[in-house]
């Protein structure tokens, strides 16, 4: 065999092993490969997440992932939530409206109050017939034991400077000055919450007002019919409006979720905290 | 000599490019889940790795082929050999720098007075222009 035949085997066999090492390098890394990151908000939202509600922050750093991933081109956030803290809620808006990429929202069983107030959000809702939404408005509440105390003569002694620094105790019942100002907190943050959404569905804040029927719930077909879903469907009608917003010839989903070990489960659990490592998957949609 | 030895790695990076480099690169960021190969926005990590990792490969082709063949492609277009390579340690050793390129300007540094490079000295190689016998009758 000649020597420049020799060499250029040498130099094949040289790409060959060059594109193994590159197959087995590139393996350790695990960007998704879905053009469609799907982030699931499920159970209560607040800054922490406890007994299977949703943290603030898992939701900001998973949208922050599908992001800085090159292959997402739309992301969908399948929503089956209550709503949650009022803080936490407008963290994830604040964060959806600044994202680059197409958002769609999907109600799936629940998508109230806060919950839909994030679906507002984004550029299309999605939502079965029969999905509960709505619920526009906020609520404050606590227990308050000043009956059961009276009732066992126990009485509640309370030396605080300045004078409603106790305000809120589950020990006394609220004073009427006290009450009023709570509801100027409330009227504040719902007016807030229904500008924001007004703003958002592209609707004068009086519409929203006179449609949102006092806060009640409603189903997705009302909410269709009142301007506050965009379409009605469910798996098959996101992934159509996905294609459509992303410009999509095929639609490949990739789940993007947080993974808690045990140990993290138990410190949750035993301490409040929600110490934790984002693990994005794949997983079956 | 100098102009010869510069059309050879010019030649040495131009195969390396297109039968190494760039296949390597759609296979690696291909197993790292990219699909969309239009952008690397997000890829910086995996970027980086891939660029070290295309250093060794290059590394790894010229001492690989100097040792077995005692010249690379390049090299072998413009009639070069590299002699004084006894084991691959010798090779390795002579094209270190490429696997770090800030070190390049050092190894650059002695072919002003000379015509062997700093990497060169220390592995005990040198380059020699050898051209192919011919014989006519």
């Amino acid at each position: 065999m000649s020597k420049e035949l020799r060499m250029f085997y040498y130099l094949i066999s040289l790409s060959l092993l060059a594109v193994f090492f590159a197959a087995l390098l590139g393996s350790f890394f695990s960007v998704l490969p879905g053009n469609v990151a799907l982030i699931r908000i499920e159970g209560e939202i607040g800054s922490q997440s406890i007994f299977g509600g949703v943290s603030v922050d898992d939701i900001i750093s998973l949208i922050d992932e599908a992001e800085r991933n090159p292959n997402v081109k739309v992301v969908v956030f399948s929503i089956n939530s209550p709503g949650g803290a009022i803080v936490s809620v407008q963290e994830i808006v604040e964060r959806i409206k600044v994202m680059e990429k197409p958002k769609i929202a999907w109600i799936r069983d629940v998508g109230t109050s806060g919950a839909y107030w994030i679906a507002s959000a984004c550029d299309a809702i999605v939502a079965s017939p029969f999905s509960i939404t709505g619920s526009i408005g906020v609520v404050a509440s606590y227990l308050e034991f000043s009956g059961l105390f009276e009732k066992y003569g126990i009485r509640y002694v309370n030396l605080s400077i300045p004078e409603k620094k106790d305000m809120l105790s589950p020990y006394r019942g609220l004073t009427e000055e006290e009450k009023k100002d709570i509801m100027e907190i409330l009227n504040e943050s719902y007016w807030g919450f229904l500008e924001d959404v007004a703003h958002n569905r592209n609707m004068s804040v009086e519409e929203v007002t006179n449609l949102s029927d006092e806060g009640a719930i409603m189903l997705g077909k009302q909410a269709y019919e009142r301007g506050f879903v965009d379409y009605l469907g469910g798996k098959e009608k996101v992934l159509e409006v996905a294609r459509e917003f992303g410009n999509l010839t095929r639609v490949e989903v990739s789940v993007y979720e947080s993974k808690k070990d045990i140990s993290e489960l138990l410190s949750d659990l035993l301490f409040g905290l929600s110490r934790f490592e984002l693990k994005a998957s794949q997983k079956p949609f | 000599m100098l102009d010869k030895r510069f059309a050879a790695f010019l030649i040495d990076l131009l195969i390396f490019y297109f039968l190494i480099f760039v296949p390597s690169s759609f296979v690696f960021f291909y197993s790292a889940g990219l699909r969309d190969f239009t952008s690397l926005e997000g890829l910086e990590g995996p970027s980086v790795s891939f660029l070290f990792l295309s250093s060794f490969l290059f590394l790894l082709y010229k001492s690989s082929f100097e040792f077995s063949f005692s010249q690379t492609p390049g090299k072998y277009f413009l009639s070069l050999e590299v002699r004084g390579i006894e084991k691959f340690g010798d090779a390795l050793l002579r094209n270190l720098p490429f696997l770090f390129p800030p070190f390049f300007l050092f190894d650059l540094f002695p072919l002003v007075t000379s015509d062997q490079r700093l990497f060169e000295r220390i592995s005990h190689t040198q380059v020699l222009y050898v051209p192919k016998l011919v014989i006519e009758a």
